[in-house]
């Protein structure tokens, strides 16, 4: 059964009170409170179409009202039967009218009911009047509704469309029946013929009471828009109470993601989150929701499904930590590959999706190197690496070129010219892991006219504590052939690194490597081409300076200068770590080393590089490295030569040198670099480009020549990688 | 005499090494799922050097009287 609803126009509600109840000005207090009642349900509850609560509170009125005088009553018998006019309880509002006008023979309907209303009003007054007071009613009874609800002329007062106020009608019906998502489906029906703000009221109340915050809220919000603009003030008030109501009890959702992670698309029951909008906090409707993410960690697939149930008010927090395939895709065999993985490129190893049967990587870069002392360098390099990760191979090689020129004050004060020479070296390298351990070898060689290395090393390692803890041990050891002149070799040196390191995995972002290595070296180190000047131990050594000019030193030295002699054993320890941490888009590595030898030579060396993610393709970096140093037990800045008075021979010093980096000094470098990614990161040939550049402070405390130099240095290189 | 110079560096490694290990635990070393690693596995992560090219190790070997240290950094760290 179809109902009928309209608007009540609240400018005449004073005056239809004073009809109703001409004496309520009188009225004893119970009297005075159910007027009231009335009158704010009126207002209130009947305007905006919540008819249930307007029944219940006029019917509590009523019971309250049991010693009210009759005028008081009437007003609330004649709202409970427009109510049930309104749900279409047709006999209850007749029987609400005839109670009204049997209370106060001279109530009235308020001005401009529905014509249904009326209709069953008038039917009641004659179901109550004497056939005196129906002689004597002279006003003509409003024409029966048709079966559309329509006057015989097809207007609705406050109504331009029918169907849209049929459809209204059927929400209400609905409402009362306890089918809200009938209401919903009806009262939409109408707003689309017409808008209509208590039909947006109604359909907010539907909305809200049916856990639909949101869209209770957007209709609240609109119908208020509406009443602001018709200044109606009954929808104004209902449509303010009820946003704030709603504001207070919609809950909010945001996401916290994991750092490192990149390119994650994150949906909210099917609806996509930006992934710059991710901790920004979003309005939700109560009840169960559904998350979903996806993205790549270093290029390995990761989701994460998940379900909350979220109550009114609440603030949901998501953690987007993405996991690998859900194991029910997985076979056993994968499963357990996955969980024994240490990392991602574990995981890849067992998705046959992903898996990379040989993996080549291939680079060539240019290197630059000039300083202040007249020394530069350029160096061309080419490495190749290939890795099988499936099976735990790897074999890889590089070849480089220094081309060096020369002319340092060192060469310019033995009067000597600048000298260009180049360097050929190379390597191979190769390495094997089965389960647990971890096998790496290399060897390599580099030639010069007067210099040839030979070395070769082998790596061990071993996982341990499900491979968050894994040490290393190295030796390595190198033979080199000192000459004096192209194919003149004269000495050998052979040097022995023992080396042992653990890694640990502090967190999913951090990671410790702690190492130390001891060196031992046996042979001559010297420069055969560097010789050391002496001076008169009493009249001139005291008086030479750091930094004294070439000309004063030659002027001041003896006539004659012994070639360079170093110590023949040196014993080198070093301990260091670094520590790497990974930000949300920026990684931070510090290294710290502290050295000492047997030459008591001490340093401290600091390295610090932070590198950020400029997007998806570029990351750049800012580089920091401090060095500072003792100088060596025979370091001197002026040596002297004294004259044996038994032999009448000359006497020098044991060990001499003028090496500055045997010198106490302090360095400070500062730079930077960049690695851009050329192709897609889907894409099966990855190529990169990667630039470094630094410059490089030196200053020398205690050096002939000089007492600082500057040195720029830099890297240009091309990767590419591909399976 | 030279294998004795070894011998002796080699147990200062190991006592080195010990110390770190104890260090370490002091530190606490938080259990790291392997799902959870992938950070670990970003190239700026690695425990060796990936950043310093071949002229600038050796830049700082001739410029510098200090060697060593983290010469072979490496091994696991969760990443390969």
């Amino acid at each position: 059964m179809r109902t009928r609803w309209r608007a009540l126009p609240f400018a005449v509600l004073g005056l239809f009170l004073i009809l109703l109840v001409p004496t309520a000005a009188k009225a004893a207090g119970e009297d005075a409170a159910a007027i009231k009642t009335a009158q704010e349900v009126l207002e209130g509850d009947y305007s905006s179409g919540n008819f249930l609560d307007a029944r219940r509170k006029l019917e509590a009125a009523l019971a309250k009202c049991a010693k009210c005088g009759p005028q008081a009553q009437a007003p609330l018998h004649i709202l409970l039967g427009m109510v049930a006019s309104q749900t279409g309880q047709k006999p209850e509002a007749k029987a609400q009218f005839q109670m009204a006008q049997q209370a106060d023979p001279t109530a009235q309907l308020p001005p401009r009911t529905t014509p249904d209303i009326r209709a069953q009003w008038e039917e009641a007054k004659g179901s109550t009047a004497t056939p005196a007071d129906g002689a004597g009613d002279q006003t003509p009874a409003e024409p029966t509704p048709g079966p559309q609800g329509v006057t015989p002329a097809g207007h609705i007062p406050g109504w331009t469309n029918v169907d849209a106020f049929q459809e209204a009608s059927a929400g209400l019906a609905a409402d009362m029946a306890g089918k809200l998502p009938d209401c919903i489906e009806h009262d939409k029906k109408s707003l689309e013929l017409e808008e209509q703000a208590r039909t947006r009221l109604h359909l907010s109340s539907c909305e809200a009471r049916s856990a639909h915050l949101l869209d209770g809220l957007g209709d609240a919000q609109k119908a208020l828009e509406d009443g602001l603009r018709k200044r109606d003030q009954a929808v104004m008030k209902v449509a303010r109470e009820r946003v704030e109501s709603l504001l207070r009890r919609i809950p909010h959702v945001t996401f916290q993601p994991s750092p490192g992670m990149e390119d994650v698309q994150v949906t909210f029951d099917e609806r996509a989150v930006p992934f710059k909008a991710l901790t920004k906090r979003f309005s939700i409707d109560p009840g169960d929701h559904h998350v979903h993410a996806e993205g790549t960690q270093n290029g390995i697939p990761l989701s994460l499904d998940a379900k909350y149930e979220v109550g009114e008010g609440q603030l949901l927090t998501v953690p987007l930590v993405l996991k690998s395939q859900a194991p029910e895709y997985l076979t056993p065999g994968q499963l357990k590959c996955m969980l024994g993985a240490k990392g991602q490129d574990d995981v890849i190893k067992c998705l046959p999706q992903k898996s990379k049967p040989l993996v080549v990587k291939a680079g060539t870069q240019l290197s630059g190197y000039s300083d202040t002392t007249n020394v530069e360098v350029w160096s061309p390099e080419i490495d190749a690496n290939v890795s099988s990760p499936t099976q735990g191979w790897n074999a890889g090689g590089h070849f480089l070129v220094d081309v060096v020129t020369a002319a340092s004050p060192d060469i310019v004060s033995e009067a000597s010219p600048p000298f260009h020479e180049q360097r050929y070296s190379g390597g191979l390298d190769g390495g094997y892991k089965l389960g647990v351990f971890g096998a790496q070898g290399q060897v390599n060689y580099s030639s010069e006219p007067d210099y040839i290395s030979r070395g070769g090393g082998l790596a061990l390692t071993m996982d341990l504590d499900d491979k968050l803890i894994t040490p290393r041990v190295a030796a390595n050891f190198n033979h080199d052939s000192v000459g004096r002149g192209p194919n003149n070799f004269i000495d050998t040196l052979d040097t022995t690194e023992i080396e042992a390191g653990v890694t640990f995995v502090l967190s999913p972002t951090s990671l410790l490597l702690i190492s130390t290595t001891a060196q031992f070296e046996d042979g001559d180190e010297s420069k055969p081409y560097r010789y050391v000047p002496m001076f008169d131990p009493v009249n001139v050594a005291p008086f030479i300076v750091p930094g004294q000019s070439i000309a004063v030193v030659n002027q001041e030295r003896l006539p004659f200068r012994p070639v360079e002699q170093l110590p023949r054993i040196r014993d080198r320890y070093a301990v260091g770590a670094r520590f790497a941490h990974r930000f949300n888009g920026a990684t931070l590595r510090l290294e710290q080393r502290l050295y000492n030898d047997s030459w008591s030579l001490k340093a401290t060396t600091t390295d610090v590089r932070y590198v950020y993610d400029l997007g998806r393709h570029l990351e750049v970096w800012p580089h920091v490295r401090f060095n500072a140093q003792t100088g060596t037990n025979f370091y001197q800045l002026a040596y002297s030569a004294t004259v044996d008075p038994v032999t009448s021979q000359l006497v020098v010093p044991v060990y001499r040198t003028t090496d500055r980096e045997l010198s106490p000094l302090v360095s400070l470098t500062g730079g930077g670099g960049g690695h851009f990614i050329l192709s897609p990161s889907d894409a099966k040939t990855q190529y990169g480009i990667a630039v470094q550049a630094d410059v490089m402070f030196t200053k020398y405390f205690d050096a002939l020549f000089i007492t600082q130099r500057t040195a720029l240095y830099g890297t240009v290189g091309f990767d590419a990688e591909f399976e | 005499m030279k294998s004795a110079r070894i011998g002796g560096g080699i147990v200062r490694a190991v006592l080195g090494i010990v110390a770190a290990a104890m260090l370490s635990t002091i530190w606490g070393c938080a259990h790291v799922a392997p799902y959870e690693r992938g950070t670990l596995a970003h190239p700026t992560m690695s425990a060796e050097d990936p950043f310093t090219t071949p002229l600038a190790n050796h830049v700082q070997d001739v410029s510098e009287g200090a060697t060593g240290g983290l010469s072979g950094g490496g091994g696991g760290c969760g990443c390969n």
